[in-house]
């Protein structure tokens, strides 16, 4: 927090203009870090050409010093101009909190463990156009999870089932029950990281549950675990697979 | 046991590389139908068998063949023989069939799978491992198969001895033909060899 006398110096300065606010910090700093009275000069004709009554956006941070607003991660961006505001992650930060989700833009996506499609790195801020396809992309327009068994009836599973019982688990996965060769439309979920359970050996192994990963962990390019929701969204039909020449109930993606 | 290259096929999604005949086998004379692990653990990874075809009289013999890794058979069945002139044996993955003890658009009918292909009507075809050897005034003849369709087991001049019974090998139930003619002649089939994974 800035003192007092901080705050009434600041606020005297932007008494006099923004330009002359401008030209004084530019001045100061520029004695800060050179003495070089030529660049003391530069700094302030830069500041001359820049800043107008109306401010640059250094004029402004330092108006809100003067007011008393300017606290790391909290810019007022309100009328803010030539920069741009604090990420909603940033503000999140400055107030000790991390990943709340209400107001972010996932607005409009239908599970927060699911990132919005075409999010920009580094900006949770921006609006996508159509992030209802969340789970990563390649949802096929899908808020959700739509199984064609076997028997070709179909089943659908909403986005916010998928991860309604998950308590930030490693692994997380909707877990399809074997029975006589195919599934038996149970759905499940569980934490347990092997995609398939079986019992007994080849060739009379006998596999009792698929589980198709929903969120999964892994190493990042930091070296540390983290876990996160898969491409999930979409269509999937009922398949046998062989491995290894033994067969495995599978679901495999359809678009 | 040979170690065979880890691998994953999607094929026909049935858990092999084609579409499977569906068979109503319910006039059939023998069958022992498969599980579906059973079906394609035979299928995939049999490499070999514990097989003799031995003419005596001919002084020939054969071996069994070896089928090549599971990984080639993504683009569908594998089948060997080994043979002399008087002596053979056969090691084939050729057909899978769901059998059906009835009308076959009735899923409720279904019974389970079938190795072989054919009619089911004539041994050396339709058996999955088949040993041959002949000798002077005779021969000798022993099939592993899921199904057989005629009942001609007993015993005549013209062919012999005729039996079936049923046996695992491997774990996998077969229905064992066997046929005995006069002497100078064997063949037999004891076991199965399987590829493995690291």
């Amino acid at each position: 927090m800035p003192t007092q006398a901080e705050i009434d110096t600041a606020a005297a300065k932007a008494k006099q203009g923004g330009g002359q606010a401008a030209i004084d910090t530019a001045a100061a700093k520029a004695k800060q870090n050179n003495n070089n009275q030529a660049a003391i000069d530069t700094a302030a004709a830069k500041a001359k050409q820049n800043g107008g009554d109306g401010g640059t956006a250094a004029d402004f941070a330092d108006r809100e010093a003067a007011a008393g607003l300017y606290l790391a991660g909290n810019h007022t961006i309100s009328a803010g101009r030539g920069g741009s505001g604090p990420s909603f992650a940033e503000r999140e930060a400055a107030n000790g909190l991390t990943n709340t989700t209400s107001g972010r833009v996932a607005l409009r996506a239908t599970n927060p463990y699911f990132p919005p499609v075409g999010t920009p790195l580094g900006n949770d801020e921006f609006v996508a156009t159509n992030n209802v396809g969340g789970g990563g992309g390649g949802g096929g327009g899908l808020a959700g999870i739509e199984i064609i068994w076997a028997d070709q009836t179909i089943e659908f599973i909403e986005a916010a089932d998928l991860t309604d019982t998950y308590n930030d688990e490693a692994y997380w996965s909707l877990v399809l029950t074997v029975s006589s060769g195919s599934f038996d439309k149970t759905l499940a979920y569980d934490s347990t990281a092997d995609i398939f359970t079986t019992t007994g050996t080849a060739p009379n192994e006998v596999q009792t549950k698929y589980r198709l990963r929903l969120i999964t962990q892994y190493t990042n390019g930091d070296g540390d675990t983290v876990s996160s929701g898969i491409s999930a969204y979409g269509q999937y039909r009922e398949v046998t697979l062989c491995i290894n020449g033994s067969p495995r109930q599978s679901l495999i993606k359809v678009t | 046991m040979p170690t065979a290259t880890e691998f994953t096929a999607l094929g026909a999604g049935n858990g092999f590389p084609f579409c499977l005949a569906k068979v109503d086998v319910s006039d059939y004379a023998f069958k022992e139908p498969l599980t579906l692990s059973q079906a394609t653990s035979y299928f995939w990874n049999i490499e070999s068998a514990s097989a003799t075809a031995i003419s005596s009289d001919f002084g020939e013999s054969s071996t069994p063949p070896t089928l090549s890794e599971p990984l080639e058979r993504v683009c569908g069945s594998k089948s060997e023989i080994n043979s002399s002139s008087r002596t053979s044996i056969k090691v084939s993955t050729s057909g899978v069939i769901l059998m059906y003890d009835g009308i076959v658009t009735n899923e409720e009918n279904f019974m389970g799978y079938g190795i072989g292909s054919g009619s089911g009507n004539i041994s050396s075809i339709h058996s999955a491992v088949f040993a041959r050897a002949e000798s002077f005034f005779g021969l000798s003849e022993v099939g592993i198969m899921s199904f057989q369709r005629i009942d001609n087991s007993g015993t005549s001049g013209l062919f012999g001895t005729i039996a079936y019974s049923t046996v695992t090998l491997g774990g996998v139930p077969f229905v064992k033909y066997t046929r005995q003619q006069g002497t100078g002649s064997s063949a037999d089939i004891t076991g199965l060899d399987f590829y493995t994974y690291p």
